[in-house]
């Protein structure tokens, strides 16, 4: 089958001082195809594309988009010649309408004598929106108003519409419930069956196989190998990935292990204040990897910060039961070894403008400083042994923490908490937006606190991960318990969608 | 598989330096258009009584901007305390007493504003502007006809300070308190927190960093340096009336702003940035005054100075983020 | 970066641009002060005393000729040998009052060799003792208290200096005591208006009476913020207008308008006085800023405007159109100008005392300009690049020029001095 190509990138290189981001790269789309980009983080699969895009400028090589030179300076000028990209992070802009994000910068397109018709800008913003599928938004409400996802669709609505023969989805997916992955699993075979082109970038090996038509694997800036479908499973993607066999086990190995009978936290018919958790109650063990998971909206990840103590209860209880005490704020239950990884980790477990060392001793001042003193050894000390023992990659701890990779930020978050030397942990998305490296790296450090004695509350969206690591699964629905799972090799996915849905 | 580093342009440490840079910078510039005599002995003294009330409002200012709190209040603090500490001095006739009062009114102020803004969920600066203007119009009640607190009227001297004696008091006010402040802000948790809530507010929380309890505490902090600089307004001057410590508010934006501070708060924030920011524009004032500049010329070139220190330290900012 | 480097530059020009608006005169110190240095001894040839003495003005000392053991210098600029900086403390060089006088000090600076620095707009004792500080340092041997808040503060501050103190602390006798005390030989003296400020709204008040206005606006400036001049202005012309009422005249103040142009709050009231029915608008401050609204509303001819000011061109025309008929007027030759020979005694080692060998206070006369003659007659002169008191009647009070000067003609020169003296 003749394949159409519509970009080349030949021997693409980009330096970032002396860090070399892509070594001279040979990249090639064909219409009619999805192609997905995978590599750990900093392999250079981003890079690619945001050159392409227009985002930032290459430091030698050439490409072709549609036949001609392409060399876009600008996002927007690589908008017009034709490729659209979505990322991960937040697109949109606050404190503007729906259809005024959509049409950002193109506003004149509705003029009308002197004034801009807003009646038409929200109906072609409606007919944009309803396009990608994505019904049921009014285009003049400001955008503050809606969630993540829907933001995440708003920016996706703009970006299709401007019709591009290229797109590029770059970790999109990964913030995105199953529904939203719905919708940009549609586009991209509306843009495949229109003869179109997609270079789709994920973290998630499962859905690239499903989705792509070849895989092409980054690794350190160098481009390793080509996939096609049939070539195409996890081991193998894994294997180019890493450059080497992945040792040991990915999730726990164990089956069987006796959970202590004795109650280290218990929930007793808590609302939150959100009323998305309702009359909910349950009971945590010494030692357990507790996993909880649902539906985006499930009541889960209120769950976490109350017990935190983060939010406030409508009604019921959380206790610490070893002490009795309540848990009503975060200073309580810090006090009694908590520590709590929320699942946005730049607005609320980081400090992204201070430094790697500023952010790892934020929750243990009480445990660094001597009375009142808080001298600079001990906490370069405190700090050297998280970053040694959790193998944080970064060009030192002064380092602003904004500047690492998901997967490192993640390993700071978690230092924090482990520098605490916390014994009851509550994770949210522990892996969210990591590549395959770190993942494996978290696992096993969270398969060590449990047998160290630590209890860990894991929340998730990844339904592979909660299976595979916890001793005891529950399923929460609209608020309620739906149900509780235990660890047993015979467990399968199966059974936990039957619940959740 | 290793990190790429990421190498941030040289520029970015200049960023960092640029005020001490600049001091050094705007010092010998002066030193060479004055023939010296900015730095001779009279004018160093002059400096230094120069430089105190800004100095002791801006380093203390440090802490309460870098939690994020920006507070417009401050010279308001300054006439307030200067003003009953004054009035008590009259009454009174002892220094010591007017330097309590000093504190305890600076202080009443901090907790005043410490409990608003823990709280309170309307905009802290617009308090603070709000608060701003009800001590002056609160200090024109209290004072009446008399429009201005003349030590002399006290009911016992109080000792007038020679020029040399005041300078002392001055270098050593302020050098205690910048010490106390840079051991507050780098070698106790203190400084740590307040850089965490100042970068983001909801993570510091999470952190389990008691906000109400900073905000109280940075307040305070700073409520000592406005006393301490009302203190030596009032000795030094003799004279305290409801213009005095008008410009405080303004002149410490200023230093701050030149010292390297970020304005909005946040990791970046340094307590240098209080004490050479205040130096630099003290120096750059005295030069620019005794080279005999028409006072409009003199108002262009240190809006022209201010311009350039935001520019090169907004160098410090810049970093290219790399793609994942 | 680009837009960076091009928004700093527009916020440059910006900056520039609007120092040079404000810069008017003061660009005029800074040439004056210049050429002094360029000169330390200027041409010989020069006879004495030319510049403008031609008036009719009755000169009660001096003549025109230098007497015995001055027939070297001469009023060129290139006498005392060392330049004489001079600080000046100031608190707003817009105000037409500091205008006059930094003209008038520019034609002296011309005769003599003097260089004046000026102070930006100062509010407080803080500044004003810094800015003392700054004199010092920069080189001054005197300061003239222009502008005075930290009473006698001042002048020891300046005698820790070295520098010698002129300033009357408004009439205060005890801060002139403190003063002789504290600065010694440094506290040179001041002139008193006797109660200055307050005397100066009587004076008005006086003189509206006397001018028959029965209803009256006062425009009491900064009198309800506290600062003192204005609240002793206010106080003056309340107390005048009572005791006028006590000699039989009907005269109330049916408004008082507070604050300064500018705010909405002062464009408010404006609009609303000229509603009313009133013969007088007194202010406490200037009062330029309603001829237009009077003008327009065609009262011109009913309404008088009374105002402590200045001679100047602002008011030349509403003055001799009768619109404005009371100016209550500190000539800052015989107000102000009385530092220099003072000043220039002292530095020359021939400082003038009184009997306990110390800083005196001398009276002087304000000026209550009532009629067109008498305010032209001041204008014309000024105008003429002509002064009152002339660079020559000056040297005639210093020693070194004229040996016969004392204490006493000094006093007496300048406290004859009244608008008649001019005609």
């Amino acid at each position: 089958m003749a394949q159409e190509l519509i970009f080349e990138a030949k021997n693409l290189t980009k330096h970032f001082g002396p860090t070399v981001a892509l070594n001279g790269v040979d990249f090639k789309v064909y219409r009619g195809q999805i192609t997905g980009l995978i590599g750990e983080n900093g392999s250079g699969k981003s890079t690619i594309t945001s050159i392409a895009a227009g985002m930032q400028p290459a430091t030698s090589g050439e490409m072709t988009f549609l036949g001609k030179a392409h060399s876009p300076s600008t996002m927007i000028e690589g908008s017009k010649l034709g490729i659209g990209m979505i990322v991960q992070e937040q697109g949109t802009v606050s404190g503007i309408t729906v259809a005024e994000n959509i049409f950002a910068g193109e506003e004149s397109r509705f003029r009308s004598g002197p004034f801009i018709s807003k009646r038409k800008m929200n109906q072609e913003a409606r007919k944009a929106m309803e396009d990608i599928g994505f019904t049921g938004v009014d285009p003049a409400a400001y955008i503050d108003t809606l969630d993540m996802q829907s933001r995440k669709l708003v920016e996706i609505a703009k970006v299709m519409y401007n019709k591009p023969e290229m797109l590029v989805v770059d970790e999109t997916t990964t913030a995105l419930s199953q529904h939203g992955r719905e919708i940009i699993y549609g586009i991209m075979r509306k843009m495949k069956e229109d003869n179109k082109a997609v270079v789709f970038i994920s973290h998630d090996l499962q859905e690239l196989i499903d989705t792509c038509d070849t895989l092409t694997v980054l690794r350190d800036g160098d481009l390793i190998t080509t996939l096609d479908r049939d070539q195409m499973d996890e081991d193998t993607i894994k294997k180019y990935m890493v450059g080497r066999e992945m040792k040991g086990d990915y999730y726990r190995a164990d089956y069987g292990t006796p959970v202590s009978e004795e109650v280290v936290l218990e929930v007793d018919k808590v609302t939150s204040g959100s009323g998305l958790l309702m009359n909910f109650s349950m009971k945590v063990h010494r030692g357990e990897i507790l996993g909880i998971g649902g539906l985006s909206h499930c009541g889960m990840h209120e769950l976490g910060k109350l017990m935190f103590g983060e939010d406030k209860l409508l009604t019921g209880k959380i206790t610490h039961v070893p002490s009795g005490e309540a848990i009503t704020s975060t200073q309580t239950a810090m006090k009694h070894g908590f520590g709590y990884v929320s699942k946005n980790r730049d607005t609320e477990s980081l400090v992204l403008t201070a430094t790697i060392q500023d952010n790892i001793i934020s929750a243990s001042y009480d445990k660094i400083a001597k009375g009142l003193v808080m001298t600079p050894k001990a906490v370069k000390e405190f700090v050297d042994e998280q970053v040694e023992s959790l193998s944080i990659k970064c060009a030192g701890v002064g380092q602003d923490v904004q500047y690492l990779s998901g997967g490192n930020k993640q390993k700071v978050v978690f230092g924090k908490w482990i520098g605490r030397n916390c014994d009851i942990l509550i994770l949210d998305c522990p892996t969210r937006g990591v590549d395959i490296g770190v993942k494996a790296a978290m696992y096993q450090l969270i398969d060590q606190m449990r047998k160290a004695g630590k209890t860990i509350i894991m929340i998730s969206e990844e339904l592979p991960e909660l299976l595979g690591m916890s001793d005891r699964l529950l399923i929460l629905k609209d608020g309620a318990l739906a149900g509780e799972f235990f660890r047993s090799e015979t467990l399968d996915e199966n059974h936990i969608i039957e619940v959740m849905i | 598989m290793s990190e790429k580093k990421s190498t941030k342009i040289n520029l970015g440490g200049i960023g960092k330096l640029a005020p001490l840079i600049g001091l050094v910078l705007v010092i010998l510039i002066f030193t060479a258009l004055t023939g010296g005599k900015l730095l001779s002995v009279t004018n160093l003294q002059n400096m230094a009584n120069q430089v105190m009330v800004t100095a002791l409002v801006a380093i203390g200012a440090v802490f309460v901007y870098g939690v994020g709190n920006f507070d417009m209040s401050l010279g308001g603090a300054v006439l307030f305390s200067a003003v009953l500490g004054a009035m008590a001095a009259v009454r009174s006739g002892s220094i010591f007493v007017t330097l309590v009062v000093c504190i305890l009114v600076s202080v009443a102020i901090a907790l005043i504003k410490g409990i608003f803004s823990a709280y309170i969920e309307v905009p802290f600066f617009i308090f603070t502007i709000v608060l701003g203007s009800v001590i002056s119009s609160i200090v024109l009640v209290i004072m009446g006809s008399e429009t201005t607190v003349y030590l002399k009227d006290a009911v016992r001297e109080i000792p007038t300070f020679n020029f040399t004696q005041m300078t002392i008091i001055n270098v050593v006010f302020l050098a205690v308190y910048f010490l106390v402040c840079l051991f507050l802000f780098n070698y106790t948790p203190i400084g740590s927190k307040a850089k965490m809530m100042g970068g983001n507010k909801v993570s510091a929380k999470q952190s389990g960093i008691n906000d109400k309890k900073m905000h109280v505490l940075t307040f305070v902090i700073s409520a000592i340096g406005v006393a301490l600089a009302a203190f030596i307004l009032i000795i030094r001057t003799r004279t305290i009336g409801s213009q005095t410590a008008g410009s405080v508010g303004t002149d410490v934006l200023i230093a701050l702003v030149v010292g390297g501070m970020p304005i909005s708060g946040g990791p970046k924030s340094k307590i240098s940035a209080g004490l050479v920011g205040a130096l630099t524009v003290v120096v750059l004032n005295s030069g620019l005054t005794m080279v005999g500049l028409s006072t409009a010329w003199i108002q262009a070139i240190r809006g022209v100075v201010f311009i350039v220190v935001v520019l090169v330290s907004s160098f410090s900012y810049r970093g290219k983020l790399l793609p994942r | 970066m680009k837009k960076k480097v091009l928004s700093m530059m527009l916020a440059a020009a910006m900056v520039f641009s609007m120092a040079a608006c404000g810069s008017d005169d003061a660009a005029g110190n800074d040439q004056g002060g210049d050429t002094r240095q360029e000169e330390p001894s200027g041409d010989e040839d020069q006879a004495p005393a030319d510049e403008g003495g031609d008036t009719d003005i009755q000169e009660p000392a001096g003549d025109e000729t230098p007497s015995d053991g001055a027939a070297d210098i001469t009023l060129d600029g290139s006498w005392p040998e060392e330049t004489v900086k001079i600080g000046f403390v100031g608190y707003d060089q817009a105000s037409e009052q500091q205008q006059a006088i930094t003209a008038y000090f520019d034609y002296l600076c011309e005769n003599f060799n003097m260089e004046i620095m000026y102070s930006e707009d100062l509010t407080d004792a803080q500044s004003e003792l810094d800015f003392i500080g700054q004199c010092a340092a920069a080189g001054c041997k005197a300061v003239i208290g222009y502008y005075n808040e930290a009473k006698e503060q001042s002048a020891i501050t300046c005698a820790d200096y070295q520098m010698y103190y002129w300033g009357g602390f408004g009439g205060d006798e005890e801060s002139v005591a403190a003063a002789v005390e504290g600065a010694g030989e440094y506290y040179l003296g001041g002139y008193t208006l006797g109660d200055a400020e307050y005397e100066a709204g009587r004076s008005m008040a006086k003189a509206l009476a006397e001018q028959g206005c029965e209803k009256v606006v006062l425009c009491s400036g900064g009198a309800a913020m506290g600062v003192p001049m204005f609240v002793s202005r206010k106080q003056g012309f309340e107390d005048g207008v009572k005791e006028a009422v006590d000699g039989g005249a009907t005269m109330e103040i049916v408004y008082e308008v507070e604050g300064w142009p500018g705010t909405d709050a002062f464009t408010a009231a404006q609009t609303s006085v000229m509603d009313m029915d009133i013969d007088a608008i007194a202010s406490t401050f200037d009062v330029a800023m309603w001829f237009q609204l009077v003008m327009e509303s065609g009262k011109a001819d009913s309404l008088k405007l009374a105002c402590i000011g200045e001679v100047s061109d602002t008011y030349y025309d509403f003055f001799n159109s009768g619109l404005v008929s009371v100016i209550v007027y500190d000539n800052e030759e015989t107000c102000f100008g009385n530092a220099i020979p003072l000043i220039l005694n002292a530095v020359s080692g021939t400082k003038l005392v009184d009997e306990s060998g110390n800083g005196f206070l001398f009276p002087v006369e304000r000026w209550t300009i009532t009629t067109p003659e008498q305010y032209n007659s001041v204008y014309d002169l000024h105008d003429a690049g002509n002064w009152v008191v002339t660079a020559e009647d000056i040297a005639n009070l210093v020693v070194a020029f004229n040996a016969d000067a004392t204490t006493d003609t000094f006093k007496d020169f300048y406290g004859s001095f009244t608008i008649d003296s001019v005609k």
